[in-house]
């Protein structure tokens, strides 16, 4: 590809989001002026991008905290979710026997079970990414097996009329055919995994090591301090953006060889 | 060089699942000799695909036997079957020389062997070495995965072929063009063939014996002999002796319909 059609081709996919966001910061500019609200309640845009300038390196090290609890999370529910959806697709009875409880991980409340994983896991590091891993682990599970088991039935005759062996088959026939479904599952589980750090930073920190995006929402939301929140918030959408936008590229990047172009 | 298959089919009878009291092929008995090219129509739902299946071993029967014997061997040797699906049933991917090469990776034949192998059933197809054995499946035409399919077929020098409507899905140019390359491949390789289709006109081109299947149940209702000799080209669509075959068929099967 040339770069002027590369350019041609992202540009209206940059131009309008970014007019967007320009029109969204002079409206709230604008509103905030008009009706005289106060600063704490709904600060103006310059004071939240002070707040940004002014504690940019604490903002950016309690980002990068998150951001690779989230990532850590996420991988960990990759590489556990796909062996579970291996076990589940070899036996029938496992699947019966365990998938029930498998969607007990989606439906959980979140924040009643972030407190217990801490509890058990400790304070720090290691708490913040089990809350990320159990929240990104079932659309894993569910689209691995789902995969594995979505293989057309000619296709498993082929390998039957060649005598191909059960471990062939995963091997060169289930997993092959899976692995959109589980890139499908992995975006999907991308904006989860970055919820559930902040989530699980949101009940610990990190103790000693630091603090992450959810222990800044909690203490600026707890101190009134508006601006610094607001600035949080952006900060969390753009890590959601970020990871969410990565997997993405990453799948398109695999796919090609699955024809989803 | 496949010598072919003999095929003893005895009182087959085979029921679904689904449908317990009806059976869906009733006491069927027949003789494939080895090296035959057999065709088999018959209206929708007679069995024809599952009598293939049934021959392939895919489809359990309720009752009979059918057996494959290789010519001149005493001791039982299995048969090497090949089966044609009705699409070209690819792994998207998988490269073209990958996909064809994949029974014998299966089998555990070494890589270099198993490229060369499937280098030969890609010249024996008309696909091209060079242009096509990296390119993905969907890359291709329609009847150039048929070809593909076809390559994959033969990779293992099968002495069974079984075909299920493999060009139902082509264009009439394309179809043609296959039925004259399976008509080739058959001839030089040798092996058994069953070729399932709705397609009278095709199964009179190509093959040596029509058996055309009534349905409810699934029994034979006409055994007829394509004495035309091969090679058989364009030119035999033209031949009045073709053309009363073809007419003596599609009467087979319209009695069929009507019963």
């Amino acid at each position: 590809m040339t770069n002027a059609r590369l350019i041609r081709q992202l540009l209206p996919r940059v131009i309008p989001p970014l007019a967007a966001a320009l029109l969204f910061v002079a409206a709230w500019q604008f509103v905030v002026d008009y009706w005289e609200i106060k600063p704490f309640l709904v600060p103006p845009p310059r004071a939240v991008a002070e707040r940004l300038l002014a504690d940019w390196r604490p903002l950016t090290r309690a980002w990068w905290l998150t951001a690779q609890a989230a990532i850590c999370g996420l991988c960990l529910a990759l590489l556990t979710g796909s062996i579970v959806g291996v076990l589940f697709a070899q036996s029938r009875w496992l699947r019966f026997a365990f998938y029930p409880y498998a969607i007990f991980l989606q439906t959980v409340p979140i924040v009643a079970i972030a407190p217990l994983l801490i509890l058990w896991l400790g304070y720090g590091a290691r708490g913040v990414i089990a809350v990320a891993f159990v929240l990104s682990l079932f659309p894993i599970i569910a689209n691995m097996t789902a995969g594995l088991l979505s293989v057309p039935r000619p296709l498993l005759e082929l390998f039957e009329l060649n005598r191909a062996s059960r471990w062939q088959r995963l091997w060169k026939l289930q997993l092959p055919f899976a692995i959109p479904y589980l890139v499908t599952g992995l975006k999907t589980s991308s904006g989860l995994s970055v919820i559930g750090a902040i989530v699980g930073d949101f009940f610990v920190g990190y103790g000693g090591q630091g603090f992450g995006l959810g222990y800044l929402i909690r203490t600026s939301a707890e101190g009134y301090q508006t601006p610094t929140l607001f600035a949080t918030v952006l900060l969390s959408t753009l890590l959601g953006v970020t990871v969410f936008a990565t997997v993405g590229l990453l799948s398109e990047f695999i796919l090609r060889r699955w024809g989803h172009d | 060089m496949t010598r072919g298959c003999h095929i003893s089919i005895r009182d087959l009878t085979v029921t679904f699942r689904e449908s317990p009291g009806q059976e869906t092929i009733s006491r069927l008995d027949c003789e494939i000799e080895a090296g035959q090219f057999l065709g088999l129509i018959g209206p929708s739902g007679c069995g024809k695909s599952t009598l293939l299946r049934c021959i392939a071993g895919l489809q359990p029967a309720h009752a009979g036997a059918i057996q494959q014997q290789l010519p001149d061997q005493a001791e039982m040797v299995a048969p090497k079957l090949a089966y044609v699906f009705q699409s070209p049933t690819l792994l998207p991917w998988r490269s073209v020389i990958e996909n064809i090469a994949l029974p014998l990776e299966l089998a555990g034949i070494r890589r270099t062997e198993r490229q060369a192998a499937a280098a030969a059933a890609m010249r024996t197809t008309g696909l091209r070495r060079e242009h096509d054995e990296a390119k993905l499946p969907r890359m291709l035409s329609g009847g150039m995965q048929m070809r593909v399919s076809l390559a994959r077929a033969i990779v293992t020098q099968p002495d069974l072929m079984l075909l299920d409507e493999p060009f139902a899905a082509l264009d009439d140019i394309s179809r043609k063009q296959l039925n004259t390359e399976l008509m080739e491949l058959w001839r030089t390789a040798g092996w058994t063939g069953v070729f399932v289709t709705h397609n009278v006109a095709e199964a009179v081109f190509l093959c040596q014996r029509i058996v055309v299947m009534s349905r409810n149940p699934g029994r034979i209702a006409a055994d007829i002999a394509i004495p035309l000799p091969y090679p058989r080209a364009s030119e035999t669509r033209l031949d009045p002796e073709y053309m009363r075959l073809v007419s003596q068929v599609a009467d087979a099967l319209e009695q069929t319909m009507r019963e």
